[in-house]
Order: C-alpha cells, then structure tokens, then sequence
C-alpha cells in the first residue's frame, strides 16, 4: 500500500483563501510563505498558514498528528485581531476532508520589529487522514 | 473501637512542592532550547500556582517561522496537545 500523506497547510490555505477570506474578508490573501520584509498596508494583508510539525511516525502507520499555525499580518491591531479572530471561528467548526481539527488556540499578538506590522496568530492541532 | 486514622492535608508543603520545579521539566526545557533555530530564545523560570519552566523566542520568530513550536515537536513535545 503507497500512503500519500496529505499537505495539510496546504489544504487549510486554500479552503480558508476559497471558502471564508475571499467571502468575508475580499482582498486578504491565505499563503504558505512570507518574506520577512514584507510590509502590510491598509489594503494589502496576508494570512500565513504553516505547519510546524517534525517528522514523526504515523500514528497506526495511519493518522498523522500536524500543528498548524496561522498568523495574520496586518497593519493594524485592531484588523489583525478581527480577521484572526473570525479565521479561528471559522477553522473551528468547518469539516475539511480528511482531516479533523482538534483544537484552536487563543490568539497571541505582537508586532515585527523592523517591518511595524501586527502579528497575531494561533495554532491549530489536527488529525490528518492520509490518502492510500 | 479502633481509632480512626485520621489526614491532614499539608497544604503549605503541597505548595512547596508545586512551585518547586521538576528534573523532567529542566530537561525537557533545554532540550527546546537545543533545537530552537535562533540564538535569542532562552529559559524562562516562573510560577503560576506552580513551577513553570518555559522557553522564550522572539514573537516575531515564533509568529513568522514558528520557532518555538517547531523546537517544541523536535525534541519529542506535543505543543498545544493535552
């Protein structure tokens, strides 16, 4: 049996880019990388989905146990907060496929010390079925 | 009648114990420390209602590159798991 395991933060990026930014936030764009000199605007705000986990052995040589994090870069606070905010509501009771999400942090907040742009971000642990 | 055996909770030296910090906790804490890609993160001691034995990273690197977490799964913790 060949076991592809699923890219996780990648799914979750498109399906909260597609589904939730694009119908509620119109203009913030969901990605995987951001350079880290990269300047928010008023108009111009990401949110960066990653998955922070090592490589671990599947569980059963089945499931895999992913932590996503997901960090909003925004201008303001007050902007970063809201967005964050309905991203956490939003991952927290939609049903992707193959993958159940645990849990979703509360909200951490900070700001860059070169770039000036709010920070604010959350981890989401998951249960991630690969496909065979 | 036997007398009954009595408890008496100690809760001074309950509280001792708690904010005292664990061997594992050390441990685990420098093993974090051994796998964060930066060389600003550093051990923090402090105590809640006990002992905590954290690890400290700029927020920047944690809320871009995942800094912490990252070291947290390497060394073999769960982060954000029960």
């Amino acid at each position: 049996m060949t076991v592809i395991q699923r890219d996780t933060a990648e799914i979750l990026r498109a399906q909260l880019g597609g589904q939730y930014l694009a119908a509620v936030w119109p203009g913030v764009e969901a990605v995987l990388h951001v350079e880290d000199d990269w300047r928010a605007t008023d108009s111009s705000v990401k949110v960066l989905v990653a998955d922070d986990s090592p490589p671990t052995p599947l569980l059963h040589k089945y499931f895999a146990e992913p932590l996503l994090r997901v960090t909003v870069i925004a201008r303001g606070r007050t902007q970063a907060r809201a967005i964050a905010a309905g991203c956490a509501d939003w991952i927290a009771t939609v049903r992707l496929p193959g993958i159940r999400i645990n849990n979703v942090s509360t909200l951490a907040e900070g700001r860059g010390r070169s770039t000036g742009n709010y920070l604010v971000f959350f981890t989401v642990p998951a249960t991630v079925r690969p496909v065979s | 009648m036997a007398a009954r055996a009595k408890f008496r909770l100690n809760k001074g030296t309950i509280k001792q114990i708690l904010a005292t910090p664990k061997p594992e906790q050390i441990e685990a804490a420098e093993r974090v420390l051994q796998e964060a890609d930066t060389p600003n993160a550093e051990i923090v001691h402090y105590k809640t209602d006990r002992a905590v034995v954290g690890v400290r990273v700029p927020f920047e690197d944690q809320a871009l590159h995942g800094t912490a977490t990252r070291a947290a799964g390497r060394a073999g913790l769960r982060p954000g798991r029960p």
